[in-house]
């Protein structure tokens, strides 16, 4: 390993900081403390149905995770995954559909590489507006995430859509769907989320042991170094940030051809937001995306046990994951304030009043 | 600290030497230390400053220097140990407590808001403000005034964004200036002032003391500090040593102290003869760089260069001296390929290369060592291997194929921190976390070791000590000499340039003054071209 780790001994405290301010919100509530992460639990992991239920919502959270954590990592910020995700699947489903009749192993691929195109496709105006014109791509991607999702929305009702009034498209052909490897009951699990996991070990990999990984985060990091050092960083920038929305691109792909088997309007229940907190929590580290998506995947998946068991409004997770949120952007704040206390217990009391005075004192001076 | 000559007397404290001051000190630090990870910044280090003295700290580069002053000025908090103003304890959470307490100081890491003017940057902080409005009026005025002392002439309603790197300094000291604090903090206030201003500003510092105010100066130019301060604290390695009046010593015993006694002898003097001594004549014919009528048209904020010709020979290191802002970044960055020039031919030993980029001019060997560091050469949120690793990745050993080999690279790693003596000496530290000289270090040290044939290095010493440049001065002689190297360096310091240049040329207003030979050059000369006169007379030349 050439990789020190510095960032536990910042995101812990932070996390249990974020913890116990949820727990504190829940009293709030009238929801007993170990209440809350009971419910939360067994609404996630308690049985079959329930761990695979939070499985398949991790596939696009790890991939919407990545798709964030790789741009950052280029120094760009893609707010623009759910517009990315959302014309992902609804190319993905239509590609699915009118492609000629292909055998499965060459459609699905078809398919789910039709998504991610398009989602690097509309991301690459966003770092184009950038490099050129100075235009911040958080303005830029998020206003993209409109024009996606409307648009989206219209063609579903109309051209694409099944003819019903449910917004909706047809159903794609068998051959595009990704294969069952599990199934209990009605529910079942496909290979989408071993493999998004798989690629976000492999990023992890290729951004620290690999010369373009190397070059994309030092492009990242200092463009200006880069350059002056031969590394091609505005290229760097572009390249990554137009992989970053193939990634959004084939998560909404994946969960076409793995979950739904089509297009439906308001496809994301906001898989493109939350994947910028993955990434966040994850401290934009591909290899511990794992770690936040399981978290965000397990409050996504027990909201309703929330009404259903303690008689919460299941928007109460939303207060969690922003708390969260929060708490971990801030680490390196509460770091030190959570040393500051420490040290003024070891016994410096007296010292910080005489402190506060002597300050009082300096301000009347000046 | 079994040599007697720096445990006598000099390791306590120096309230014990000297007769307890009549009044009390105007800050005093007692005791102080602080840690970061595993590396000992401050160890326990005591200092009085009397009220209206100009107290100079001296040290290497990472002896704590920096350290301790930002922790006076409230930007890090000690991990023990007390700081006391006129004998009240304080504990600054921010430098606005500081600030408050009337501390002003001048970084020697230029921090301003590239976007906000002049002015704006200048009265950032104490804002003169009228039923909360900010009235400028006043602050102008004043503004204007003090530039006037220096001769400084920054426009106040431009964008600092729009100001050459080097003059940004000129904000610092301004901001100091204008609140009117009583305790002034100045760390490396000179490193990128031209010898006028520097001159200016010395006498303004004297003229603060003579009004009452007490300074607290760093600098690595001993004949500065020499000049102004009435005592002066040497640091090493995180410890306090002595302090001295400057009445009682001498340049060469304070030098002695700063390197430590182990290498008494063979650093001392003003380091700058190490390098002359070094040279023999540089007689190559083949010449490795070819400027010829390079012109370059003035984009802002860089000004225009007009017309330049020069030659370099292998083995030759020609020296590029002037004013902040004459040039000199723009000459710089069209040899390195920054920036592709209007008109002219670049050579590169016969070869041309005016159109190659960047990339292309390294493979040829012309590497380049800009002037702000931490904005264009380095890597501050990376390790320190990942800097040294910077542009050569793609190379054995450091890659096989597309992987890296993270082995050889941490091993060349530690051999660079070795040869350019890095404080601490641990690969795996982020840049951000070493000391200003440090940081040149490993930019200057990750050029040479690449063995360039063209090396285009912008202030090659700039925040590096006394023994470090000497040092560093006899490396770019001895590659020079050895490898064959043609060397370009630009620096705004004329000594510097008069210690280690086989030629030198001055610019003035994007254009070559004149150009002086070893033997030929005098500072007086070089002065006079950098003031854009031509004779003696001191005729000005209107290009």
């Amino acid at each position: 390993m050439i990789r020190k780790s510095r960032s536990a001994s910042t995101l812990l405290p932070a996390i249990v900081t974020g913890v116990a301010v949820c727990m504190g919100l829940g009293g709030l509530a009238g929801v007993g403390p170990l209440d809350l992460v009971e419910t939360i639990w067994t609404g996630a992991w308690g049985g079959t149905d329930a761990a695979m239920n939070t499985l398949s919502k991790m596939t696009p959270l790890l991939l919407t995770g990545l798709s964030v954590a790789l741009a950052y990592s280029a120094g760009l910020l893609n707010i623009g995954c759910e517009g990315q995700l959302t014309l992902g699947a609804l190319v993905c489903a239509t590609v699915a559909r009118l492609a000629p009749p292909l055998p499965g192993f060459l459609l699905l691929p078809l398919a789910l590489l039709s998504g991610a195109l398009v989602g690097g496709v509309f991301a690459y105006p966003a770092v184009v507006l950038r490099q050129r014109r100075g235009v911040h791509e958080v303005i830029t991607t998020l206003i993209l995430n409109y024009i996606a999702i409307y648009a989206c929305s219209y063609f579903v009702s109309g051209p694409l859509g099944d003819g019903t009034a449910m917004g909706r498209t047809p159903l794609i052909p068998e051959g595009a769907r990704m294969a069952e490897i599990v199934r209990s009951g009605s529910l079942y699990l496909t290979a989408a989320p071993p493999a998004a996991l798989l690629m976000c070990f492999a990023a992890r990999f290729w951004l620290s042991r690999t010369v373009w990984g190397f070059e994309a985060r030092a492009s990242g990091s200092n463009p200006e170094a880069a350059t002056n050092a031969g590394i091609a960083a505005s290229k760097w920038q572009v390249g990554m940030f137009v992989v970053s929305g193939a990634l959004a691109g084939l998560a909404g792909a994946m969960e076409v051809c793995a979950v739904h088997h089509r297009f439906y309007r308001s496809f994301s229940p906001g898989y493109g937001f939350d994947g910028l907190t993955a990434a966040f929590l994850a401290n934009g580290a591909p290899g511990w995306l794992w770690l936040s998506t399981v978290f965000l995947a397990s409050l996504r998946s027990a909201d309703k046990w929330l009404q259903i068991g303690l008689n919460v409004s299941p928007n109460f997770i939303l207060v969690v994951q922003a708390v969260l949120l929060f708490t971990v952007t801030c680490q390196g704040g509460i770091k030190s304030c959570l040393d500051r206390v420490v040290l003024r217990f070891r016994g410096r009391g007296g010292g910080t009043a005489r402190a506060a005075e002597s300050d009082r004192a300096g301000a009347g001076r000046s | 600290m079994s040599d007697p000559r720096t445990s006598r007397e000099r390791l306590p404290d120096t309230g014990d030497r000297n007769p307890p001051p009549p009044t009390l000190p105007a800050l005093e630090v007692r005791n102080i230390s602080k840690k970061f990870g595993t590396v000992d910044a401050n160890r326990d280090i005591s200092l009085s400053v009397r009220p209206g003295e100009i107290h100079a700290v001296v040290g290497e580069n990472g002896a704590g220097k920096s350290t301790l002053m930002n922790m006076i000025f409230g930007r890090i908090s000690p991990d023990s140990g007390a700081i006391l103003l006129s004998g009240n304890p304080v504990c600054f959470r921010s430098p606005r407590d500081a600030i408050r307490a009337g501390i002003g100081m001048v970084h020697q890491n230029i921090l301003c808001f590239p976007q906000l003017s002049v002015l704006e940057n200048v009265i950032c902080g104490s804002e003169p403000s009228r039923a909360r409005l900010v009235r400028t009026t006043t602050a102008r005025e004043e503004l204007l005034r003090l530039q006037g002392l220096f001769g400084f002439h920054l426009d106040p309603d431009l964008p600092v964004l729009e100001l050459p790197f080097a003059q940004r300094q000129q904000i610092e000291i301004l901001r100091a200036l204008y609140r009117r604090a009583e305790i002034l903090i100045l760390d490396e206030p000179t490193s990128l002032l031209a010898p006028g201003e520097t001159d200016r500003l010395l006498s303004l510092l004297e003229s603060l003391r003579a009004g009452g105010n007490t300074i607290l100066f760093i600098s690595h130019r001993l004949s500065e500090v020499f000049r102004i301060a009435d005592r002066v604290t040497v640091l090493r390695k995180g410890r306090a040593l002595a302090t001295i009046e400057t009445a009682a010593t001498d340049p060469c015993e304070i030098a002695r102290l700063m390197v430590g006694a182990s290498r008494n002898g063979a650093r001392e003097g003003k380091g700058t003869g190490n390098a002359a001594d070094f040279r023999q004549p540089c007689n190559s014919g083949e010449a490795v760089l070819e400027i010829s009528g390079l012109s370059i048209r003035a984009r802002e904020p860089d000004p225009a260069i007009r017309n330049i010709t020069i030659s370099i020979g292998r083995g030759e290191i020609f020296g590029i001296g002037g004013i902040v802002g004459n040039g000199q970044r723009v000459l710089a960055g069209a040899i390195a390929g920054r920036i592709i020039p209007d008109e002219g031919i670049i050579r590169v030993r016969g070869e041309d290369v005016t159109a190659l980029r960047i990339g292309a001019r390294i493979k040829r060997g012309i590497h380049w060592l800009p002037e702000d560091l931490n904005g264009e050469a380095l890597l501050p949120d990376h390790a320190v291997w990942e800097n040294f690793l910077l542009g050569l990745q793609r190379e054995s050993p450091f890659s096989r194929g597309n992987l890296l080999m993270p082995e050889e690279i941490v091993r060349y790693c530690s051999e660079r921190i070795a040869e350019n003596g890095i404080e601490p000496p641990d690969p795996h530290l982020r840049v951000a976390r070493l000391s200003g000289g440090n940081r040149q270090k490993v930019a200057v040290g990750r050029i040479l070791a690449r063995k360039p044939v063209l090396a285009v290095i912008e202030q090659p010493s700039r925040g590096l000590d006394l023994h470090a440049s000497a040092r560093l001065r006899e490396r770019l002689v001895s590659l020079c000499r050895a490898q064959g190297t043609a060397m370009l360096v630009f620096s705004y310091d004329l000594e510097e340039l008069t210690a280690l240049c086989d030629r030198i040329a001055v610019l003035y207003r994007g254009e070559v003054m004149g150009t002086a030979a070893r033997g030929d050059f005098s500072c007086e000369l070089l002065g006079r071209w950098m003031a854009g006169m031509k004779e003696p007379r001191g005729k000005e030349v209107h290009p």
